[in-house]
């Protein structure tokens, strides 16, 4: 008699349990990044504020100085090194392959350059780390160096530049390169001079997209660029630093002073690449990681 | 002659001198990609074979590690604990980062209003954006202090089970790592299954309404059709967590032991590179072991990778869900 409505007032519980139970859990994936987001402004502003905003900027670090930590200057100016090599670097590589994989969709180099693409991106940044020490370190300076650091993040960029990339070539409709070709305008130019700049959003959200990576990422640092804070070297075959392999290793150390410069370091870390993502995020509305 | 080996490599026609050109000026990027890919196999192969030489197949399966100064006979570097160890907290953050991003993706796809479906999704890209240095800082200065009274209340109801037997004497454990990998992972996972969802033709959920279906009952019956997709996440999370270095090696302690207990510390491959590889140059074979561990990683990792993309491209295809 009552049966099918108790079982209907059962279901409609059971959904709204259930959905309630997925939004709860969606809630509690997203929470951390709150936290997080807090705790780095609020404890990086504390260290910066107590340092002073233009000294924190410039000066060297004093680790051990509790009287005046000093700042990331020399870190800062080899993360603005590094990004802006890296990126070039990598989109002089990344842009062609991403053309190839584009103009050449459904042929079995597209499919493979692609599957190596989507290969690469998931290999291990230590790995490349590893591997740039080998060749660059190890076997031909000697010696920790800038090159080595710049090697192993274009090879951790590259990937993302040429899958972005690529999807938005891909997304050009077919009538702009047949009025090209109408007019009689050879393939390579074709590409480069209407495919390409049409593409030209989605293909600079790809380049930023590494261009925060290059910035945020440690490991492929380790052992590559040395990790030297106490002076500005400009020098691509010296050693350098870089501000998250100094907040890695500031951030171990026992003494007060080192640990306020590695969380005012987070924050600025954290507002270069929130920066970079936001300029990402107007240029397109959707942005693929 | 030429003409055909190109046409052959490439695997489509090259008809003109145009087409011809386009290709011989495009193709050395793809190649570079494969270069890196097959410099880095052969460097960590180059770079294992003194002590795989040295110590063959059980560089791989035993646990004792022994650095000696000036005596390097006597050195003997064993991984097992730090290839368990890696396994073991990517398992752990798999198993956590599943519930989540399966909710956060169904959450923004099928239930958030429109506006908040922006924000979340905003939120879900920040997440993937930040660097994992911050993660690991984080980690260290709170997620360890709350995970340690979490841990110290679970060994004293559960101590029973093998999981928490071990009383923490720290924040800085095996289960620490897992959470935080778990955390980071979640959003890569989710964008991959989010990207399945949305390409289920709105058809199969209208039907799943029309049989009377509640929203809760059709979200399930369109998850079991996304099940691959969803597996190929968590794969794709798996490796990412496998590969992790720097905020994994501020909360797990770093100790070279072999533990079911998620409550004490452990070790990672990638973890004990990133402690040891700064010493590694007093000894004659540490080096070369710890490229060995970096071996073992990038075989996982890839072959997780290609099983995880050939998987999802079969279910694709099978489906018919090519991409638009």
């Amino acid at each position: 008699m009552g049966g099918p409505r108790r079982s209907g007032t059962r279901r409609r519980i059971l959904d709204r349990l259930g959905l309630a139970l997925i939004v709860a859990l969606a809630i509690l994936a997203v929470a951390p990044l709150f936290h997080i987001l807090y705790v780095i402004t609020l404890r990086g502003a504390e260290a910066i504020a107590h340092i002073g905003l233009k000294r924190f900027i410039v000066d060297r670090p004093h680790p051990f100085n509790a009287e005046n930590p000093g700042g990331i200057g020399p870190a800062l100016l080899g993360t603005l090194e590094l990004s802006a090599a890296t990126s070039a670097t990598a989109t002089l590589i990344a842009l062609p392959a991403a053309i190839l994989v584009a103009e050449l969709r459904g042929s079995r180099i597209s499919r493979l350059t692609l599957l190596l693409a989507l290969t690469l991106v998931e290999l291990p940044t230590i790995l490349v780390g590893l591997t740039a020490y080998a060749i660059l370190v190890d076997h031909i300076v000697g010696h920790y160096n800038m090159l080595a650091g710049i090697l192993a993040l274009t090879l951790v960029i590259l990937p993302y530049i040429v899958v972005e990339a690529s999807e938005s070539l891909r997304q050009i409709p077919a009538g702009l390169r047949e009025a090209a070709y109408s007019l009689g305008a050879p393939r390579t130019r074709t590409i480069y001079e209407v495919i390409a700049p049409a593409a030209r959003r989605g293909i600079l959200v790809g380049i930023l997209i590494g261009l925060a990576r290059a910035a945020g990422e440690t490991a492929p640092l380790l052992f590559t660029i040395g990790g030297a804070y106490e002076a500005y070297h400009t020098c691509l075959t010296s050693e350098g630093g870089a501000v998250p392999l100094m907040i890695y290793q500031f951030i171990q150390m026992p003494f007060k002073p080192a640990r306020e410069l590695a969380w005012g370091a987070s924050l600025v870390l954290l507002l270069i690449v929130v920066s970079i993502m936001v300029v990402a995020r107007l240029l397109v509305r959707e942005v693929r990681l | 002659m030429a003409e055909s080996l190109l046409e052959r490599i490439v695997g489509s026609r090259v008809r003109s001198r145009d087409d011809r050109r386009f290709v011989l000026l495009h193709l050395p990027a793809a190649f570079i990609l494969l270069l890196a890919i097959l410099s880095m196999l052969a460097v960590f192969i180059a770079y294992s074979t003194p002590i795989i030489e040295k110590e063959g197949y059980r560089v791989f399966t035993s646990s004792l590690w022994r650095a000696v100064e000036g005596a390097p006979a006597r050195e003997w570097y064993g991984l097992a604990p730090a290839i368990l160890g890696s396994i073991y907290t990517s398992v752990i953050a798999v198993i956590i980062a599943a519930p989540l991003s399966v909710a956060l993706a169904v959450t923004i796809e099928e239930l958030a209003p429109s506006r908040l479906r922006g924000v979340l999704s905003v939120l879900t890209d920040l997440m993937a954006a930040t660097p994992t240095i911050i993660y690991g800082v984080w980690g260290l200065a709170y997620l360890a202090p709350l995970m340690y009274g979490v841990l110290s209340w679970l060994h004293t109801h559960l101590g029973w089970l093998p999981l928490f037997r071990e009383e923490p004497t720290s924040g800085y454990t095996i289960a620490t790592a897992g959470v935080l990998l778990s955390i980071m992972s979640t959003p890569y996972a989710a964008a991959v299954i989010r990207e399945a969802y949305s390409l289920i033709p709105a058809s199969l959920r209208e039907a799943a309404y029309a049989i009377g279906a509640t929203r809760f009952e059709a979200v399930r019956i369109l998850l079991g059709m996304i099940r691959p997709s969803i597996i190929a996440g968590l794969a794709l999370a798996f490796a990412r967590a496998i590969g992790e270095t720097v905020a994994v090696s501020l909360v797990i302690g770093n100790s070279l032991t072999i533990t079911a207990s998620i409550t004490s510390p452990g070790v990672t491959v990638s973890s004990l590179i990133a402690s040891q590889f700064g010493n590694a140059e007093f000894y004659h074979y540490m080096t070369s072991a710890l490229f060995a561990g970096g071996l073992v990683i990038f075989l996982i990792g890839v072959a997780v990778n290609a099983a995880a993309i050939l998987y999802m491209r079969r279910w694709e295809e099978a489906m018919g869900l090519g991409r638009a």
